[in-house]
């Protein structure tokens, strides 16, 4: 993974005594409130219903064993001992002391970590495949343009005051787990006629109030190009967009007002002024970045060998072989899969991780995957790199961990923001919703009969749950301060990227699970098979014969 | 980057000023002289007059609130147009801003006690970006190092 070397160093470290001086003149009244806001906003820190709130950026999602570490110990220093992974792939601490903040930072900022820019109206945490580097349908590596867009958006001097925040996702892989089509810019990379690698850029995609999907500006813009080009998308962004209603804000108002092709023809008309100029890209430092994210020092392994130790032990053990196939994935390296360790076990929040599970989690990193971990935005934690004959010893020691759920990418592997227990946004809880379907559903016979399907839960319209996207997506409403639950229905991020339909009038939140119950009832008599997913029903039938399950 | 200059009030100060000040229409009303100092709205369009705005003395954009940064746009067009008069910010802004005005290709900052405080402020000794102070990105400067 990329390695800072003096100067990114000096960065951060600057933040911080920056932010240190701001935090004391605000704590001295030198500030005011209004003029603090998007200071500490912009270092990741709100305030939030109970306590602070503090953002940590996981660039594109790769964290190392040292800095998971790193985080354990601030953890239970300065907070309440665990953390809480966000749908765009960062970690939260959610009961920091305003005081404490610039001693958290620097103690991030002494393992190569900052919270620069995970919050407020800037270009934020840009995002990506959590499987980059060893997918098997990845056509080119999206990490090394990861970290080209982080530097150049990091404490960009024009784009700090946007009219709303803006949010980059970047995929380089044949099936997009990155959601670029949901991105105020998705940036997909492959490659041209004579193998080079290429840009097409997608912008005005969304999720939120007026959630929506991204458009193709640019589909064949040279690599080299990558800044020039984003440079001149911001500048039309930050002169053009709407200030006066932080509802229409945001670049997908602006796309859908001027239309994809006015809105193409300002940005090139900037781009005219830059393209070229000395922000160009140069082979060196692509090259330079890239090297940072060689693969690691795999074995060459007797695949014969490892197929056979993992077949064996499936064999032996149903709940292991289970496992097996739905927690790893196929890895572009011979004899090694990547294995996604799910943060949700019914009765804790989903996505929260203890300080003694992220030291575990880093040992067994060192141990069976080069010391790496990935962030997911499905709020789970992956291990990239591991050997398939040593998947059961690994599986073996998450189980005491409690991390061993073999329910990835199934119902109870749900994505859910904080919601109205911690966030001051919310309209209404979503951690309660969620544990009620974990228990529901936990089953596990009953789950894996149901296949795999995508439930997103959202505690309001923000949709930081990215419940528009899901197969089934819950909207928390407030209706004269009662608590409802609005469902929504055939949502996919991915493929044939598609907001979800709702469904009806909303519920209470004890109905709930009892309305999902009669959903999967339903399709579970629609399928034509065990291998028709919920999705592919949905596709097939729409959502009539759902409705009449439900309202009757 | 050094630490903005401080004249006698410990302000920084549109100096000299030696023309008359402007708003955008009367300018352009009487036929958009070059020797005027132009008081532009940060939130207004200039997208017309960008190239005639580049000619004049001096040019003062004010922010209406702190939070609309299109004047940093505003501030980074007119300089790559080839303007090197005067630029001031005004209105609301923060001390906390003045670098990034700085480097977006603002000289100075109107309210001399804005300007005092940011003086004094933690600045960043580097930047990955090109900007009106740096005319090479981080990434070129560490291959020629």
């Amino acid at each position: 993974m990329y390695q800072y070397d003096e100067l990114d160093q000096t960065l951060v470290d600057e933040r911080v005594a920056q932010f240190r001086e701001q935090t004391e003149r605000y704590l001295r009244g030198e500030l005011s409130d209004a003029q603090f806001l998007p200071l500490r906003l912009q270092n990741g820190l709100y305030v939030q219903r109970l306590a602070p709130m503090l953002r940590i950026a996981v660039p594109y999602g790769l964290i190392s064993s040292h800095q998971l570490r790193a985080i354990a110990d601030i953890s239970r220093r300065y907070d309440k001992g665990y953390g809480h992974i966000s749908t765009r792939q960062n970690i939260q601490l959610n009961w920091p002391q305003l005081e404490d903040v610039p001693d958290i930072l620097a103690d991030l900022a002494a393992v190569q970590m900052h919270a620069i820019q995970t919050s407020g109206n800037c270009i934020r945490n840009t995002t990506t495949d959590q499987f980059a580097g060893v997918a098997a349908d990845e056509i080119v590596d999206p990490r090394p343009y990861c970290e080209l867009i982080r530097q150049w958006s990091t404490l960009h001097p024009e784009f700090a005051f946007l009219p709303r925040k803006f949010k980059i996702a970047v995929n380089g892989a044949k099936s997009d787990r990155a959601a670029i089509h949901f991105h105020d810019v998705g940036v997909e990379l492959y490659r041209g006629a004579d193998d080079q690698v290429l840009l097409r850029f997608l912008v005005g995609g969304g999720l939120g109030r007026t959630p929506m999907v991204g458009s193709v500006i640019r589909d064949d813009v040279a690599v080299e190009h990558l800044l020039t080009y984003l440079d001149a998308i911001l500048r039309v962004y930050n002169l053009r967009g709407r200030r006066d209603n932080k509802y229409k804000a945001r670049i997908k108002i602006l796309v859908k007002a001027m239309g994809v092709e006015a809105f193409r023809e300002a940005v090139d008309a900037e781009w005219e002024q830059s393209r070229n100029g000395p922000n160009t890209l140069t082979t060196e430092e692509i090259e330079r970045v890239a090297g940072h994210f060689t693969a690691p020092a795999y074995e060459s392994l007797d695949m014969q060998a490892e197929d056979a130790f993992l077949q064996e032990a499936c064999e032996r053990d149903s709940l292991f072989a289970g496992w097996v196939k739905r927690n790893t994935q196929a890895h572009r390296q011979g004899g090694y899969r990547a294995v996604t360790v799910t943060l949700k076990a019914t009765g804790q929040a989903p996505g929260d991780v203890s300080a003694a599970q992220m030291e575990a989690l880093a040992d067994l990193s060192d141990r069976y995957s080069f010391g790496e971990l990935r962030t997911t935005h499905q709020q789970n934690i992956v291990l990239a790199d591991v050997r398939a004959s040593e998947l059961l010893a690994l599986w073996q020691a998450l189980q005491p961990l409690g991390l061993s759920a073999s329910n990835a990418g199934h119902i109870t592997d749900l994505i859910c923001c904080p919601g109205g227990d911690f966030c001051s946004l919310a309209n209404a809880k979503s951690i309660p919703v969620a544990q009620a379907l974990q228990e529901r559903f936990e089953a596990m016979d009953y789950q894996y009969d149901l296949g795999p399907l995508e439930l997103n839960i959202s505690g309001c319209m923000n949709a930081c749950g990215h419940h528009h996207v899901g197969h089934i997506g819950i909207l928390g409403v407030d209706k004269k301060g009662q608590e409802f639950y609005q469902i929504c229905l055939g949502g996919s991020q991915a493929g044939k990227a598609r907001v979800a339909q709702i469904l009806g009038p909303s519920f209470s939140r004890a109905d709930v699970p009892d309305v999902i119950e009669k959903l999967l009832q339903k399709y579970v008599e629609l399928r034509s098979s065990e291998q028709e997913t919920f999705i592919a029903v949905f596709e097939r039938t729409g959502i009539q014969a759902f409705k009449e399950a439900v309202y009757g | 980057m050094d630490k903005p200059e401080r004249n006698e009030s410990g302000g920084l100060e549109l100096t000299p000023v030696a023309y008359p000040e402007y708003r955008l229409e009367e300018w352009l009303a009487i036929g958009r002289p070059q020797e005027a100092v132009l008081v532009l709205e940060g939130e207004g369009d200039f997208d017309e007059h960008y190239a005639a705005l580049s000619q004049v003395h001096a040019v003062i954009i004010e922010f209406g609130v702190f939070m609309d940064g299109r004047g940093f746009s505003h501030a980074r067009k007119l300089r790559e147009l080839g303007f090197e008069g005067e630029l001031l910010a005004a209105g609301e802004v923060l001390p906390d801003q003045w670098q990034f005005l700085q480097r977006c290709g603002f000289s100075g900052l109107r309210d001399p006690q804005i300007a005092d405080v940011a003086a004094d402020l933690q600045r960043f000794s580097e930047a990955y970006q090109t900007d009106t102070l740096q005319t090479q990105p981080l990434f070129r400067r560490r291959a020629s190092q």
